[in-house]
This record gives structure tokens, C-alpha cells and sequence, in this order.
């Protein structure tokens, strides 16, 4: 580290010094709501709308460029919402869709050339190191293990798995096996309050994690004739809520690298049309579900997920420890926290959405390649927290049993 | 609903914006558990949220009668003297007790009352008291109230209503069943802004079911808070479970109908074994249940995590949500604010709720109509708490709840 970056490392620590004092001080008169609503963690957007992080500067690692491929530009044109295509030390050298358009236009997109047909085709070309899958969630898993087949690195949109434990198993079996990078993008891992949580925790700023709450609202349209969102094959409708529980689950998991060991989950039969018996492939008849967690801290999660109720929306979270809490803040007994900013991003890469979450998920991935790491979201964390989701929608559908839940490790 | 109404919305609207900013900021602050005048120091967390009187509507009196209370209990909370009950038109406080010689003379002369007894029990032999307001500790509430109406006089209680005890519940409403007289329990969040204006939209229908509600009672506390004969040293966080149950129960008159609820061993000594009386491992318990309309609740106690605290809550219907405002389908809206009070009433402690539960208590008296808050209510969301304790002490265990109707 050079003398300047070591003065504004210094300079920083002062910062967040006078800052701990700060909250050190609230937290004595402490933060009292009654009736106010909505608190500040709960402010729609409020965690959407990162902000660069300033103080710290991005260092090049490396100069070596990954050679990757973009697999998927479907209904949230996903392939291209990473800033791959923008990172110094990438090359993106082909792309695929299997619509011929969205091929195209996921081409044009990330600057490159080359285009396949399909994931299966791309997955031969030796010239690519890594594949960033964006396809339907219901392919997750094949195309993961597909890619590892071929010795690449995997990035994925979540969730890592869909509505299936074998899945699980198969995906860890052939991440141990390859010895290649698997990271899950999880977008909320890099929220700003999230990864300030993270880090509070390592450094001891809450001791165990008493209750954690995290919600994934996400109201429906109030127009009833405005078009559902698209999907591939039609995988998204009706589809269990916990199915998709990452957004959620990364409010616990994302948090302290845990995990989830059993569960009850309710449910409540929705009005729509899609959740009517007959109408949707999955049997289900939930557009909202609540699940109460343990965690293997022995505390307590709340992981909420609705699809049904309109107004309110949010990919949002809150923790309470033994030392403190985080409700948009930290407010607890530790005075000093750690450097609780996200990692600078290299010039050129935007942070993007979900919370200036996407160039960032994207960069600690080809980090990790360079660095030959493992990512911040790794094969266990992200199995960690869909699997735990899975069995929170079976638990519902036998009206809240009591389940335990697979436990994954490296 | 005129034009001259929607106006008043829109601007009622703008104004509870601004309230709902100032209830944060103020949030900073500590004062104690009473509402207004000095601070009790004791309840460290619970500050007063000086409300304004939602001013639109002015307060027209139902009748020029007097209703005679008898005001017992100024204990740590100095309660009994919280609500405003010596400022009301309608009321003439006709005596006061406390067990303890000093409290009692200081309840007297707070209340502006000449005339004290030393218990309740010899208070409700006075045949001149209509009414009783009761602030005693928690496990003599249910025991006090049934003493209360088995000498024919309406009460006012504070919460919760029964401790730790379904046959406690049971005795509670058959008392009230045969007195055939008012019973009311203070739960404060059911006259919170936010809460109330959930009830009023959603009996206009504006939420349709309920699906998801979640309302929380944080309030961290290091050494404990003193009490009589030390009943909360140590108790089950969801025997005291109304503040929090109140943004289900509170705003759709419904229940609980079954739970599973899990608690975390705390490390705070008064948890330890052998360091309470309840046998009680757990400061901070998450209880689930299942609703009456088939919707779901996460209620949640939480005494030993530093840091944020709350009485608060949210709903999420079939039609809208309530965070901190209504956004939902419904674009009209009935009227939000709370009912006018008194001159002379402050709206007090614990969001402006204190004089607004007197206030009702009192009205539901002169009107011979059942108050807000009333027996039945006030078991489901108490007794709910009790079963979910339990459901904690066998590892989060489904349980099934009893129901109650008057």
C-alpha cells in the first residue's frame, strides 16, 4: 500500500471512530419509535439506491483479462446488467440466448462478436474461462453443473437451485469436484446495510444474532390488465414464493455466513387467479409466505415473501444481536466499528441496481478468479440460503410443520 | 364523501407526514413511561411522543354526568395518575388507593382527591365509586378486576390483562359476562396514529383479509425494571405480549387461532436457571401465528438487544399495506383521525394514546355501549401471548389457541 492510500486509511479510521461515538451516544438515549411507522430501514428504495462508496480507491489486482461468457438476456436482461462488459479485466468473448433477437441484441449489448445458440453450445468454446448464467431459475442448476463440467468459473442469478434438494446436492457435488469458482449473485449481499452488517458482525459489533427479519415485497401491479412479467417457458407463474427466497434469506445468511436449520412457514391461499387449483405447474396456492426460522446461533429469523399484497414493496432487512441492532443504522455497545464501506469499484463500472449491488457482485467474482478466492457468495452460503427456502414452502403446504433443514458445507 | 372532506384528507394527510417525522426525531430522546408532566425515570426507552390533538374534528360532550372513579395504583409507572382521568368533564376522581402510605398520598394529591383507601379491596366497598381504573402489577390484575366487578363497578385496566393464567382468562370473562358492566383493558397502541387509521380502513374495507401483520415490542433493558414484588424479574417476554399483538388484533377485532413461537436462551443473569420464578430462558421471543382470517402474524418481544427500540407495527391486506401510510387500491379514504378529546385532556403517553383510552373508557360508560378495548379483545390478544410463551418453552411447538366472545 502506498504512503497516500495508508494517510486516507488512517484518515478513514478517525472518521469512523468519531462516527461510532456518535452512535455510542444514541444508542444511551436510545432510539425509541412508537407509533411512527415505518421505520428508516423500511423506506422503499431506501436501500435501492446505493451510493458510491468514496473514500476508498479501486486497485488493479491484476492485468490479466478473464475471458467471459454471457449466457441469457430474457425478461430482466439480466446477461448485460453486470457491467462485465465494462470491467478492465474482462473480455467478453461470446454471448448466448436461445431467442436469435435477444442473442442479438445481448451481443450488441456487451460489445461481442461472437454469439452461440445456446449455453450447451458456448460451454465448448476453450477460449472462455468463466460464464455468467442468466437464465430462467428453473435452469439454474443444469447450467451451473454443465458449465463446471467444462472447466468454467459459474456466475449466477439467483436463485442456485429451483424447488429441488437433489438439485442441491448434484450442483455442490460438481462444484468440489471441478475445484472452480461458483458464486450466486445475490443482490442483497451488497446493499449498503447488508454488507455494513457483515462486517459489524466479523468484527464482534453484535455477538450472535438474537432475531434477523428480511422481506422480499414485491405488490402486484394495481392495473389488472397490465402484462405479468415475462418468463421463459412460463417458469414465474404461480411459482412458490419461497421458492425464490435469496432476496430475503440474505438478511441472516448474507450477514454471518450461517445458515438456517429448521423451519415453519405459513402460508395464505391468495385471490389471484394464477395460485387457483389447476392453475399453475407447482400445486401452489401461496402468494405470500411467512417463515420462522433457527438459526444454527440458536436465534431466531424471519424470512417474509409476497407477491399478493399491494402497496408496500421492498428488498429490505433488519438485525438484533446480543451487543447491537442495524434498523439503517448501527446502534448497539460497540464504540469502534470497522470500515463498514462497500469495495471501490474499478472506473468505468457502475455500481447498478438492486441497491448499487450489481457491479459489485460482478467484480467480486472476477476478483476472486484473479485472486483465486472464494467469492463472498460461495457455493455453500448460496446453497445455504435457497435450500432453506425450499423447505419453508413445504413446510407451508403442510400448514406450518415443523422441518429440518440440509446443511451444506465445503 | 364531499369535496370539502377529501380537502381535509389531502391536508390531513400532509400533516400526519410531518407528526410522523417529528415522532422519529423525538424517538431520540428518554423520557419515562408516563405522558406528560415530569418523567417517571423507571421505564428508560419509553418516551412520550407529544401528539398533537388531531384537530379537525371538535369534541362535543355525550353528557353533563359525572362519573365517579376510584384511581388505584401508583407504582413505578405512577399510572393510575397517567391518564388523565382528573381532568375529564365526565369524571369526579372519589378516591384513590395505593398499598404504599407515601404512593397513596401522592396519588391523592396528583388526582386532586381528598378521600384514599389503603387497598383495593377496601376502595371497592366504597358504594359512591361507579368505576375503578386499575394500575397494579400485573399478576393482581385479573384477581383486582373481578373484585372491581363483583362490586358492581365498571374498570379500567392496564395491561395485560391476565398473567401467564388461561383459567385466570376464564374467571376474567365470566366476571364481566355477569356484572353485565364495562371492562376495558389500556392497551396504548390501539389509539396510536398508525394504528388507528389501519382499523378505520380496514372496516371500511380498504385492506380486504389481512394477510400479513407484524407489530414488535423492543425494549431493551439491562438490569431490569423494578416492580412490585419483583413480578418482572425475569418474565416471559410474551406474557406481556399487547403492545405488539395490538397491530393484528387491535385493528381487525380478530384473533389468533393457533402459534409456534421460538425464544433464544438470553445471556442477562435474571435469565439464568434458577434466577427467576418463571423458570423463563428467554428475554426475546418470535412468535408466529396464524389468524382468524387465515392470514399470518409475526409478533415479536425483545428485552435483551441493545439498540433500537419500537413499539410499533405494519400490515399488508389483500387490497393494501400500512407502513407508516396506506398505499393500496383504494383510492377514497375514511376519516383517519383520532376522536377529539376534552379540553383540558392531553393526549399523553405512548403516541398520544393515555387520554384517548380514558377518554373511550369513559364515553363507552355514558353512552352504555362497549368500549373499544373490550373483555373479549383485550384475552386475544393476551391470551395468545401466553400459549405462545409456552409454544417457545417446547422448542417453537404448534399450539392451539382459545378464543374468546362476549
Amino acid at each position: 500500500m502506498k504512503k497516500k492510500a495508508l494517510n486516507q486509511s488512517s484518515d478513514r479510521r478517525k472518521f469512523i471512530k468519531l462516527a461510532g461515538s456518535g452512535v455510542a451516544a444514541m444508542a444511551i438515549a436510545q432510539h425509541f419509535a412508537i407509533a411512527s411507522g415505518a421505520h428508516p430501514s423500511m423506506k422503499e428504495g431506501e436501500n435501492r439506491t446505493g451510493v458510491q462508496d468514496a473514500s476508498k480507491v479501486w486497485v488493479p489486482v491484476s492485468d490479466r483479462k478473464i475471458r467471459v461468457g454471457i449466457v441469457g438476456y430474457g425478461a430482466s436482461r439480466f446477461g448485460a446488467a453486470f457491467g462485465f462488459q465494462n470491467h478492465p479485466n474482462v473480455e467478453v468473448v461470446a454471448v448466448s440466448d436461445l431467442f436469435p433477437d435477444r442473442c442479438a441484441a445481448l451481443a450488441k449489448a456487451c460489445r461481442c462478436n461472437k454469439t452461440y445458440p445456446s449455453l450447451e453450445e458456448l460451454v465448448k468454446d476453450d477460449n472462455i474461462e468463466a460464464v455468467f448464467c442468466a437464465t430462467d431459475a428453473a435452469s439454474h442448476a443444469q447450467h451451473a453443473i454443465e458449465v463446471l463440467k467444462h472447466g468454467k468459473h459459474v456466475a449466477v442469478a439467483v436463485p442456485a437451485v429451483f424447488g429441488s434438494i437433489e438439485e442441491a446436492d448434484r450442483l455442490l457435488e460438481a462444484v468440489k469436484t471441478s475445484g472452480l469458482k461458483y458464486m450466486m449473485f445475490e443482490t442483497s449481499c451488497f446493499h449498503e446495510d447488508l454488507y455494513a452488517m457483515h462486517q459489524i458482525y466479523k468484527s464482534g459489533g453484535f455477538g450472535k444474532l438474537v432475531y434477523s427479519e428480511g422481506e422480499y415485497y414485491h405488490p402486484p401491479n394495481p392495473d389488472i390488465n397490465a402484462p405479468k412479467i415475462g418468463s421463459y417457458k412460463g417458469w414465474r407463474d404461480g411459482v412458490p414464493p419461497q421458492w425464490y427466497p435469496t432476496h430475503s434469506n440474505a438478511y441472516y445468511v448474507g450477514v454471518t455466513n450461517g445458515s438456517f436449520t429448521e423451519v415453519t412457514c405459513l402460508g395464505m391461499k391468495s385471490l389471484r387467479e394464477i395460485y387457483q387449483p389447476g392453475n399453475n405447474r407447482y400445486k401452489n396456492p401461496f402468494a405470500s409466505e411467512i417463515a420462522l426460522f433457527r438459526t444454527n446461533e440458536g436465534g431466531m429469523a424471519r424470512m417474509a415473501i409476497s407477491w399478493d399484497t399491494p402497496g408496500f414493496g421492498a428488498e429490505a432487512g433488519r438485525i438484533r444481536g446480543q451487543k447491537g441492532s442495524y434498523y439503517g443504522k448501527y446502534e448497539g455497545l460497540e464504540k469502534v466499528l470497522p470500515d463498514i464501506n462497500r469495495p471501490p469499484l474499478p472506473p468505468g463500472v457502475e455500481e447498478g441496481g438492486h441497491g448499487g449491488s450489481h457491479g459489485r457482485l460482478m467484480h467480486e467474482f472476477i476478483t476472486s478468479i484473479i485472486q483465486d478466492r472464494k467469492p463472498l457468495v460461495d457455493i455453500v452460503m448460496a446453497l445455504n440460503m435457497t435450500v432453506s427456502g425450499i423447505v419453508a414452502h413445504a413446510s407451508a403446504m403442510k400448514d406450518g410443520e415443523l422441518m429440518k433443514i440440509p446443511q451444506y458445507k465445503f | 364523501m364531499n369535496i370539502e372532506h377529501i380537502k381535509q384528507l389531502s391536508s390531513r394527510r400532509k400533516f400526519i407526514k410531518l407528526t410522523s417525522l417529528g415522532a422519529a426525531a423525538i424517538g431520540l430522546q428518554q423520557v419515562g413511561c408516563k405522558g406528560g408532566g415530569k418523567p417517571a425515570p423507571a421505564i428508560e426507552g419509553l418516551e412520550n411522543v407529544p401528539e398533537k390533538q388531531d384537530a379537525i374534528k371538535p369534541w362535543v360532550p355525550v353528557s353533563d354526568r359525572k362519573i365517579r372513579v376510584g384511581l388505584i395504583g401508583y407504582g413505578v409507572c405512577k399510572f393510575s395518575a397517567a391518564f388523565g382521568f382528573q381532568d375529564h368533564p365526565n369524571v369526579e376522581v372519589a378516591a384513590v388507593s395505593d398499598l404504599f402510605p407515601d404512593r397513596c398520598a401522592e396519588l391523592a394529591k396528583v388526582a386532586r382527591c381528598k378521600k384514599t383507601y389503603p387497598s383495593l379491596e377496601e376502595l371497592v366497598k366504597d358504594d359512591s365509586i361507579e368505576a375503578v381504573m386499575i394500575s397494579t402489577d400485573a399478576p393482581g390484575h385479573a384477581r383486582h378486576a373481578i373484585e372491581a366487578l363483583k362490586h358492581g363497578k365498571h374498570v379500567a385496566i392496564n395491561v395485560p390483562a391476565v398473567f401467564g393464567s388461561l383459567e385466570e382468562a376464564d374467571r376474567l370473562l365470566e366476571a364481566v359476562k355477569k356484572s353485565g358492566l364495562k371492562y376495558m383493558m389500556f392497551e396504548t397502541s390501539c389509539f396510536h396514529d398508525d394504528l388507528y387509521a389501519m382499523r378505520q380502513i380496514y372496516n371500511a374495507g380498504g385492506f380486504g383479509k389481512l394477510v400479513y401483520s407484524e407489530g414488535e415490542y423492543w425494549h431493551y433493558s439491562e438490569k431490569g425494571i423494578d416492580s412490585y414484588k419483583g413480578w418482572r424479574h425475569g418474565m416471559p417476554p410474551q406474557w406481556y405480549p399487547t403492545h405488539s399483538n395490538a397491530y393484528y388484533i387491535g385493528v381487525t377485532d380478530g384473533s389468533f387461532t393457533e402459534v409456534s413461537c421460538l425464544g433464544m436462551p438470553s445471556q442477562m443473569e435474571r435469565y439464568q436457571k434458577g434466577q427467576n420464578r418463571y423458570n423463563n430462558p428467554f428475554a426475546t421471543e418470535i412468535a408466529l401465528f396464524r389468524t382468524n382470517e387465515g392470514g399470518m402474524a409475526r409478533m415479536s418481544r425483545s428485552s435483551d438487544t441493545p439498540g433500537f427500540g419500537g413499539e410499533i407495527g405494519r400490515i399488508r391486506g389483500q387490497k393494501g399495506t400500512y407502513y407508516g401510510k396506506y398505499e393500496g387500491l383504494e383510492k377514497v379514504l375514511p376519516d383517519l383521525n383520532r376522536p377529539p378529546l376534552p379540553p383540558g385532556i392531553e393526549a399523553g403517553g405512548h403516541g398520544g394514546s393515555h387520554g384517548r383510552l380514558m377518554d373511550e373508557f369513559v364515553t363507552a360508560i355514558l353512552q352504555d355501549r362497549k368500549p373499544l378495548i373490550d373483555v373479549a379483545v383485550s384475552l386475544n390478544m393476551t391470551v395468545s401471548g401466553i400459549v405462545a410463551h409456552d409454544s417457545a418453552m417446547r422448542g417453537g411447538e404448534w399450539m392451539k389457541i382459545p378464543q374468546y366472545k362476549l
